[in-house]
């Protein structure tokens, strides 16, 4: 849903009407994640997640500039209405990722917190069982057979079988790739039907130019570090920060990949296309390395506020 | 695993996805290759290798249920 609120988005918006939106995601899960009532609002966390925002803006300056351009001139009607209709899927895209990680986090952690509860109720019934068999020696009448038989076979139990157990971060990360297939396909299904793009997504002609050697071995690297690596990184790390955490790293992305393209020459000429580090990506990059610093240290940065 | 290889987890997938980023977008300029079949094949082969994965270091596998 996340790829195809996307793709709806960029079509009936543009790229830098997108672009835009990738300043909203990190104050967007920070808020998501506060009003369901499963993260806490910080205000080191909002001033992260804001100075995030403003440093993917200030990186592309150019959308800004354009859309404003274009509503002086008067622009065209339908293609602002096409714009502003985009914006919503766009919009959704972003409450998407932050739902996705908050139920993600909760796959992962409310059953280690499950587990937790079943250890202190275990904990409860074993004292709760040396209390009975002490009264079991003074008054053998009143003992509470079910209840010392349930808390011995709790207590002396197998603890390596664990009916609780979590989700880990690979099998959370598989079963939403099976989704996200089933997802695609749908979608290619459509595309076809639809003939929204020439040549359609499983034709001759276009699983042709997936056979060159450099779309297999994009196909491959993708799937073993983008899709299996990169994912069970952030399901991973869902398990110790908090999703609008998780999400202010996608503000990240920008900066760091403006490196490779600007040292194109250099690193792969032949393949990474020819840019400027202008000074906008230099001061957009500091800013969002700012927040995402905020964010790393916002524990220390909260009890440093309190202590003041 | 603390907070900060969390962080540092979390700074090596953006440092993964932004070279994705800038390769898949010169492979869907150059190579004129279809995104969404792109997409599907990823997904296709990344299922397995995570399935695998899965199976591999958190046996056993919990399948989803509505319970």
């Amino acid at each position: 849903m996340i790829q195809l609120y996307f793709t709806v988005g960029i079509s009936l918006a543009d790229a830098n009407t997108a672009a835009l939106f990738q300043c909203v995601k990190p104050t967007t899960a920070a808020i998501v994640g506060a009003v369901t009532g499963q993260e806490q609002f910080t205000l080191a966390r909002g001033g992260a997640a804001a100075l995030a925002g403003i440093g993917v803006a200030v990186m592309f300056p150019y959308p800004v500039a354009s859309s404003r351009a274009g509503s002086e001139s008067g622009g065209d009607d339908s293609s602002s209405r096409r714009r502003l209709v985009g914006c919503a899927p766009l919009w959704c895209q972003g409450l998407s990722i932050a739902a996705y990680c908050l139920l993600q986090k909760k796959l992962m952690r409310e059953t280690c917190d499950r587990r937790e509860a079943d250890a202190e109720a275990e904990a409860f019934l074993f004292s709760d069982a040396e209390h009975v068999i002490g009264r079991k020696t003074l008054e053998p009448d009143t003992v509470n057979q079910p209840l010392l038989l349930a808390a011995a076979g709790a207590a002396a139990g197998d603890r390596s079988v664990d009916v609780h157990a979590p989700y880990g971060p690979v099998a959370v990360t598989a079963h939403a790739y099976a989704a996200f297939f089933v997802i695609m396909l749908t979608a290619a299904r459509v595309d076809s039907l639809g003939k929204l793009d020439s040549p359609a997504p499983f034709s001759a002609e276009s699983i042709s130019k997936l056979r060159m050697p450099l779309a297999v071995s994009a196909v491959a690297l993708a799937s073993l570090f983008a899709s299996a690596a990169g994912y069970f990184l952030r399901a991973h790390a869902n398990r110790h920060v908090d999703a609008a955490v998780l999400v202010l790293y996608n503000a990240a992305q920008p900066p760091i990949a403006a490196v490779p393209a600007a040292t194109r020459p250099a690193l792969w000429p032949s393949l990474l296309p020819a840019a400027q580090y202008s000074w906008y990506q230099a001061g957009g990059s500091l800013l969002v390395t700012l927040g995402v610093g905020i964010s790393a240290q916002e524990k220390k940065l909260s009890d440093w506020w309190h202590v003041r | 695993m603390g907070t900060w290889q969390a962080h540092v987890a979390l700074l090596t997938a953006a440092l993964i996805y932004s070279l994705y980023n800038v390769l898949t977008a010169q492979i869907f300029q150059h190579g004129r290759a279809s995104p969404v079949a792109f997409a599907a094949i990823r997904e296709a082969l990344a299922i397995h290798i995570l399935y695998i994965w899965a199976a591999v270091a958190e046996a056993p596998l919990r399948v989803p249920q509505s319970r």
